[in-house]
């Protein structure tokens, strides 16, 4: 199991459907649309990578292996830019 | 923004100008070098002349910087202040100065790039040994019970016209505002929050968290937030309520999410931080009560980020991914720029700006007045 955390100091806004997260400490605005932003949205709904994953199949007509890279790729983004940390919670390692 | 009755104010408020005289009293040797930062209509400048000082950088952003250099000629001090129109981040001195005095206060001393010019002045332009007017501020919070207060973040939105406004509901309870506050309003003893002490703090960013124990039944409907400011050399003055002078400063008030009833015994746990972002601070507030036996009672996660009446639009114009697309703005201010440049004079770029985008200028004093603008931003 995949546990994703929001960190300490980064809040986030829907705005007319799109995501609009701040990072308080580093004073930084980022933006996702589309389906980035149903993503976010599961993500913090949810905080795991595979309840996120089971939920979005439910919603979108995708394959499930594009999918999983989909939000692999957001979630790579994400810890990059310091919004979130993805933990596996077997060995509660940080990625 | 301040207007001059707001100024006339400040300076009639009499224990902070006196904190402030009497402390550059105490710090001025003859012929300090001395910033003041945020001038406003000169009483800072003026005071640290008459203190001894021999030189003044005297430093206003604002056109109020007007009155300042007024007051400097009719006091006779025009020899020995130097006034300049700019934020003190975007200027550089020909010394270092022996002191920095500063007085930009909002409901708390994190208004605006208030903390962030003082850091910055301090780094670039303090002698090593200077001294910083304010010395140290303590920021303090407290529960509040003010049913009349909470009625206008939350219920003047229902009317008899029956409108859904739960939007603008959800948008108010993370709004912020200036009060007056009544010490009996006060629930519990004050905590203090933060300390910004000028001389070694490193961040602008602030955080902590505060708790305390219930001694009395009563209903919460925010958290009241004022300031403690030690001039210096003993001196100090505050807006700690009840304000019983002429107060410009007011109190700053969060309200809570729900008004929560208290009971003797609940523990009241509010982590606030201030973060600085781009041009001014967002504050978020989390609040969480228990009972005595450690059951959650209400808990609330508020932040002004929410209520920032910001639209998708320009949200999504401050996201780092926002890649800009010149718009027929760029094109208009471009163009008058460019003009600029050829060394037009206004009334020339005007006409010109008028017969090239007649859409947006069907009057001609328009397009003057948007020259007007960019030569008072872009000339000497």
């Amino acid at each position: 199991m995949m546990r994703v955390e929001i960190n300490d100091g980064v809040i986030w806004r829907d705005v007319g459907g799109d995501v609009v997260i701040l990072n308080v400490e580093a004073g930084v605005y980022f933006g996702i649309d589309g389906s980035g932003s149903q993503m976010w949205r599961e993500l913090a709904e949810h905080g795991s990578v595979e309840k996120t994953l089971a939920s979005l199949q439910q919603q979108l007509d995708v394959a499930p292996d594009e999918l999983k890279r989909d939000l692999d790729d957001l979630l790579d983004k994400l810890v990059q830019k310091g919004l979130v940390q993805v933990i596996a919670e077997a060995k509660g390692k940080p990625r | 923004m301040y207007d001059v009755v707001d100024y006339g104010a400040m300076i009639a408020y009499a224990s902070r100008t006196s904190a402030y005289a009497r402390t550059l009293e105490a710090r001025i040797v003859p012929g300090a070098v001395v910033l003041d930062i945020g001038a406003g209509p000169g009483i800072m400048a003026l005071l640290a002349c008459r203190a001894g000082a021999g030189k003044v950088y005297a430093i206003e952003s604002e056109d109020v910087i007007q009155l300042a250099v007024q007051a400097a000629k009719d006091n006779g001090f025009s020899d020995r202040i130097e006034f300049i129109q700019a934020m003190s981040t975007e200027i550089d001195l020909p010394e270092k100065v022996d002191g920095i005095v500063t007085d930009i206060h909002g409901t708390t001393p994190l208004a605006g790039k208030s903390v962030v010019s003082i850091l910055d002045a301090r780094d670039r332009f303090l002698k090593p040994g200077g001294w910083i007017i304010p010395e140290r501020e303590t920021i303090s919070a407290a529960l509040i019970s003010s049913p009349a207060l909470y009625d206008q973040f939350f219920n003047s939105w229902t009317t008899e016209y029956q409108f859904d406004f739960k939007g603008a509901r959800a948008k108010a309870c993370n709004t912020l505002r200036a009060i007056r506050a009544k010490e009996q309003d006060l629930l519990v003893a004050p905590a203090p929050w933060v300390v910004l002490d000028y001389k070694s703090l490193q961040s602008i960013n602030v955080s902590s968290e505060m708790s305390w124990t219930i001694d009395r039944a009563a209903t919460a409907h925010g958290i009241c937030v004022w300031f403690d400011s030690e001039t210096g050399a003993g001196f100090s003055f505050s807006n700690l309520p009840p304000s019983t002078e002429q107060n410009i400063y007011r109190q700053l008030f969060l309200p809570l999410q729900g008004a929560i009833e208290l009971s003797a015994g609940d523990r009241v746990q509010v982590g606030l931080r201030a973060n600085f972002v781009q041009v001014d601070y967002v504050w978020s507030w989390q609040t969480r009560v228990t009972d005595s036996t450690g059951a959650v009672k209400a808990e609330y996660r508020q932040s002004t980020f929410n209520s920032l009446p910001l639209s998708l639009d320009r949200l999504r114009k401050r996201a780092d991914s926002f890649v800009p697309e010149p718009n027929e703005d760029l094109q208009i201010d471009g163009r008058a720029l460019d003009l600029m440049q050829r060394k037009l004079a206004l009334h020339q770029i005007a006409d010109i700006l008028a017969k090239e985008f007649p859409a947006r200028f069907k009057i001609r004093n328009e397009a003057l007045t948007r020259a007007a603008d960019l030569a008072a931003r872009y000339s000497k």
